[in-house]
């Protein structure tokens, strides 16, 4: 895992929920979730993302584009996206 | 008005100097007015087509923004998506159903007698179309507030940079900008001038010099085979590329110089990996449009994964579909949501296939695969685009077929009587220019710092271009493919 100490509190949250969901939905350890490796790396298909955006915005409570983890394609880049975009909104 | 006419060229050079001497407060005025004399250079009568629909869109905001009531709501949203996709459909797709069904009629011997509708199809229907009704649902769904300024939500429907083939840009990202004050910016100017001159060389040296090739064998393809048929199938891949990619950078430069930002269409789709990643490089305002707002809602609804392949491939026959109102179109789209499920369904084999067969710790072995991935999906998007380019369902296995009979690597053998050995060296070396300036923006981004070089620098690239589309271009004005759709 990379270290996330020096990002954000919020970019930590969203990368923490983010490689939960992903281990949960791909039946993957938890600590073997490397935020720097892509959703595709572990073996996230359109569906997934789908299901992955959608119950993030439950989470986040405000919508998000279904085609966000084409542009962000790892929980670290993603998470840092979503931090970003908030503080400008 | 094509792109690459005088008369663009003019145009052009008038709105600009009029945009930056214009208050920017009456901008918006000017590049309405432009933008809706661009689309009457094609047909007067199709303005009032684009007019109608804005105002039905435009008001459909409106009322939507008045209310929290999602089936008040809906009610306009549904009131917006029947007036885009009713004139889409009525102008593309009525003529192609209606003789499907005549077809199917006539094969039992019923009685069919629904007279065809004679009207030529809007240049740019499919593109603001689209571009609308992605407004309407962004409205609906509360992601955007309703623009109450009807001049520059005219203007949005039909800005001119984009209007007849894109990019089909969203309403939170184009919008704002309308409003916001542009200074003239030296800067931007030039590197969007630089854009713009990158497209015009794939247009006019590579796409135009390639389609003459091209054209010549798909319009009589019995009377090909071999290398013929080979070549005609990867220039097409690369015309249709560096067509429409052109005119997107056209576009996108235009915008640019007049401080406006467009998104990116592509992103070097034939460096993919795999079939997914060429359709996020690959047209990305259209597939990014048709996952946020067909995919996404539909793949919601699947509760099995046999669900969710169904709706992928349901997604892309619409993909295919409104590229064109023919079956070549349908089964192209069908082929490649084909295509994207057998991926998927076969990755967990294909990843241990891969550890085994090219072991990733070992470097030149990871490459290797990595090259083979590129090749293979070149070689998925060539089979699609001989059912994309075929003129009918009937020419496709003749294409196929042809490919591979009598290969020979003979002068007679590659060559046309309209395209000599010279016309390939041109059009080969203009291919190795495209993949080494697209290398190059990978790894720094040329188009975007140009106007940072040295101005020795800037002089020379710009004048080289220039150069190579005087003496290299084609100059027979061929429309941009993507107009058709």
């Amino acid at each position: 895992m990379t270290s996330i100490d020096q990002k954000s509190p919020a970019a930590k949250d969203i990368e923490n929920w983010l490689a939960a969901y992903v281990a949960k939905a791909m039946k993957i350890d938890l600590s073997e979730i490397d935020t720097r490796k892509t959703f595709e790396h572990y073996g996230m298909g359109s569906l997934e993302a789908v299901s992955l955006i959608s119950e993030l915005e439950d989470w986040l409570g405000r919508p998000l584009d279904a085609t966000l983890m084409w542009d962000y394609p790892a929980i670290e880049s993603l998470a840092q996206y979503l931090t970003t975009a908030a503080r400008v909104n | 008005m094509l792109f690459t006419s005088l008369d663009f060229l003019a145009f052009l050079s008038i709105v600009l100097a009029l945009y930056f001497s214009t208050p920017q407060r009456f901008r918006w005025i000017l590049l309405l007015v432009a933008s809706y004399y661009f689309y009457a250079c094609w047909k007067v009568e199709y303005v009032f087509l684009l007019a109608g629909t804005t105002l039905v869109d435009y008001f459909a905001g409106l009322q939507m923004g008045k209310t929290e009531e999602k089936s008040k709501r809906k009610k306009y949203l549904l009131m917006s998506v029947f007036a885009n996709l009713g004139v889409l459909f009525a102008f593309k797709y009525f003529n192609f159903f209606n003789d499907s069904l005549r077809a199917a009629f006539n094969a039992f011997n019923i009685f069919y007698d629904v007279p065809v509708f004679h009207v030529l199809m809007p240049v740019g229907l499919s593109f603001y179309t689209f571009q609308a009704l992605g407004y309407s649902i962004d409205v609906y769904r509360g992601k955007k507030s309703p623009e109450k300024h009807l001049g520059i939500f005219a203007l949005y429907a039909s800005f001119f940079p984009q209007l007849a083939a894109g990019p089909i840009e969203r309403s939170t990202r184009l919008l704002p900008q309308f409003h916001l004050e542009h200074r003239f910016d030296w800067e931007e100017f030039k590197n969007g001038f630089l854009l713009v001159l990158w497209g015009f060389f794939k247009k006019m040296v590579i796409a135009d010099r390639l389609a003459i090739y091209v054209n010549a064998v798909y319009n009589h393809p019995a009377d090909y085979h071999g290398m013929h048929v080979i070549l005609a199938v990867i220039f097409f891949a690369f015309q249709i590329y560096c067509d429409f990619s052109g005119y997107t950078d056209i576009a996108i430069g235009i915008a640019q110089m007049l401080g406006y930002k467009l998104m990116d269409n592509f992103k070097r789709p034939f460096a993919s990996h795999t079939v997914r990643e060429f359709w996020q490089r690959w047209h990305i305002s259209l597939t990014k449009w048709i996952m946020d707002y067909l995919y996404y809602p539909l793949a919601l609804k699947a509760t099995k994964k046999w669900q969710g392949y169904l709706v992928t491939f349901f997604v892309f026959v619409i993909i295919g579909l409104w590229h064109g109102a023919a079956w070549n179109f349908v089964l192209f789209g069908a082929f490649v949501g084909f295509a994207l499920v057998f991926a998927d369904i076969t990755r967990p084999d294909r990843k241990k296939m891969t550890e085994v067969l090219f072991p990733q710790r070992f470097g030149i072995l990871r490459r290797l695969h990595k090259t083979l991935q590129v090749a293979i999906v070149f070689s998925v998007f060539m089979f699609a685009s001989v059912l994309f380019r075929s003129n009918s369902i009937s020419d496709i296995p003749v294409i196929l077929q042809n490919m591979f009979r009598q290969v020979s690597f003979s002068t007679d053998a590659i060559a046309l009587p309209n395209f000599s050995l010279y016309e390939l060296a041109i059009a080969g070396l203009a291919i190795l220019m495209l993949e080494a300036v697209q290398w190059l923006q990978q790894r720094r981004p040329v188009f975007q710092s140009f106007a940072q070089r040295p101005l020795w620098a800037q002089y020379a690239v710009s004048h080289a271009l220039l150069f190579a589309i005087l003496m290299f271009g084609e100059f027979n004005l061929k429309p941009f493919i993507y107009f058709q759709f």
